[in-house]
């Protein structure tokens, strides 16, 4: 039970070092540039090999999604933490984490890709994070006025472990069906030929750090999100130490690798269209903050046992999917054809959840 | 001693919200049931800075903070 070393400031920051250093030596393995680690982007090519969208060149079944929640399984599990839980309305969770993916993929990426641009010098990631910024600000504006999904139950242990075989599941698939030379799809995984899909580092690898960022992330409660709305609502800077140690760690290794190239114009994988790089994170922040909780914490709490957690990643994987077969998906080109649309759509269904979920007064 | 807050099954940071309401409202004792221990680690992380005393027991999954007075 004893958390004392990751629930300090100093552990917090040791969590945060040790996610961006791994982001940024994950890049330098082979993951696309300034996206050593992105819940967002790894999702969506986790959809795009399962085949739930048809985009070509973002399609990877990512070992590192599935090493994040089984590393964090691992340590809850050894911590005593592990308690399946369910029910604070999983339904509209699912929904959030559909609008959070759509939102991520007008900016292309999630908080933390956010934060791994600009540690890689790709200033449009600046109007990203400000979005993120005034998003969570909006959901903790809600969260004051006591929005809230309801409780979650605890649940059956056995059934409780549904998500984290899921998710080993689709690392065994993945690792029993690796990439075939020059083919596009092997027996049940598709496979990006170019691209940012065709961009990754060896398995191993992936899978083994992902699990260490796993672990520490379930033991520090890192989260961007939470490193937000704590500063608003409780003057609190706790976990933003982290998210500054992430931020250190992956700038400086960047310098180390020749990964740093500061500048707005021709970013990797990013446009500079600055009001959807706010907007699309705004959208973010926001839906996350409801959630409580950022794409990666939400990986990290589906790993220990949180169902809700994990219904809410399963909405983020289809709304990324969804976002390529609808052309709601930024490119380097510029947003896709529906993009400005679906973000739009997507802040106002944020906001009228957000609206009525605000907790009525008790009945007499 | 009654339970002031029940915050058990809420995500963040819901509880810590609950807590520091409650606080606010009454300097004194308070009673607060949760069910993870980010949230126990997060009320404990801003009690330091209220000084306010903080007593920890668990059972099952619940656990029992009893917060002195201000």
């Amino acid at each position: 039970m004893a958390n004392s070393f990751f629930a300090s400031t100093k552990g917090v920051i040791a969590a945060g070092l040790v996610i961006g250093a791994s982001a940024a030596v994950l890049q330098k393995l082979g993951n696309p540039a300034n996206m050593g680690l992105c819940v967002a982007c790894f999702g969506r090519d986790v959809s795009g090999a399962l085949g739930l969208h048809r985009a070509e060149i973002v399609q990877y079944a990512r070992p590192e999604i599935f090493g994040l929640v089984l590393g964090a399984f691992t340590a809850a599990l050894c911590s005593g933490e592990f308690r399946p839980r369910i029910g604070s309305n999983p339904l509209i969770r699912f929904f959030l984490g559909a609008l959070v993916g759509i939102g991520a993929l007008i900016f292309l990426g999630c908080p933390w890709r956010a934060l791994l641009r600009l540690a890689g010098g790709d200033l449009n990631a600046i109007a990203g994070l400000l979005g993120l910024t005034v998003g969570v600000g909006i959901g903790a504006f809600f969260t004051r006025r006591n929005f809230t999904l309801g409780s979650s139950q605890n649940s059956n242990r056995i059934l409780g472990l549904a998500f984290v075989l899921f998710m080993a599941a689709l690392l065994v698939i993945r690792i029993a069906y690796p990439p075939i030379e020059g083919q596009p799809k092997n027996d049940l995984l598709f496979y990006s030929q170019t691209g940012p899909g065709s961009q990754y580092a060896p398995l191993w690898a992936s899978l083994v750090l992902a699990l260490l960022i796993g672990w520490v992330g379930q033991r520090s409660r890192f989260c961007s999100i939470g490193a937000i709305q704590n500063l608003f609502l409780f003057r609190q800077s706790h976990l933003l130490f982290g998210v500054a140690g992430f931020v250190v760690a992956a700038f400086g290794l960047n310098l180390v690798f020749g990964q740093f190239h500061p500048g707005f114009e021709k970013q990797p994988i990013a446009h500079t269209l600055q009001f959807w790089n706010f907007f699309g994170l705004v959208v973010v922040g926001f839906g996350s903050a409801l959630a409580g909780g950022c794409p990666g914490r939400q990986l990290f709490m589906a790993g220990e046992g949180d169902g809700d957690a994990g219904v809410f990643i399963l909405g983020l994987l289809l709304g990324l999917a969804m976002a390529h077969n609808w052309g709601l998906a930024s490119s380097g080109a510029g947003l896709g054809a529906h993009g400005a649309a679906a973000g739009i759509i997507s802040a106002v269904l944020i906001l009228f959840i957000a609206a009525v979920g605000l907790k009525k007064p008790a009945a007499a | 001693m009654a339970v002031a807050v029940d915050a058990r099954g809420l995500n963040c940071p819901q509880p810590l919200m609950m807590v520091m309401e409650a606080m606010k409202k009454d300097p004194g004792p308070l009673t607060v049931l949760v069910d993870s221990e980010s949230a126990v680690e997060s009320i404990a992380r801003n009690l330091k800075r209220e000084k306010r005393t903080l007593d920890i027991s668990r059972s099952g999954s619940d656990v029992t903070l009893n917060i002195g007075p201000k």
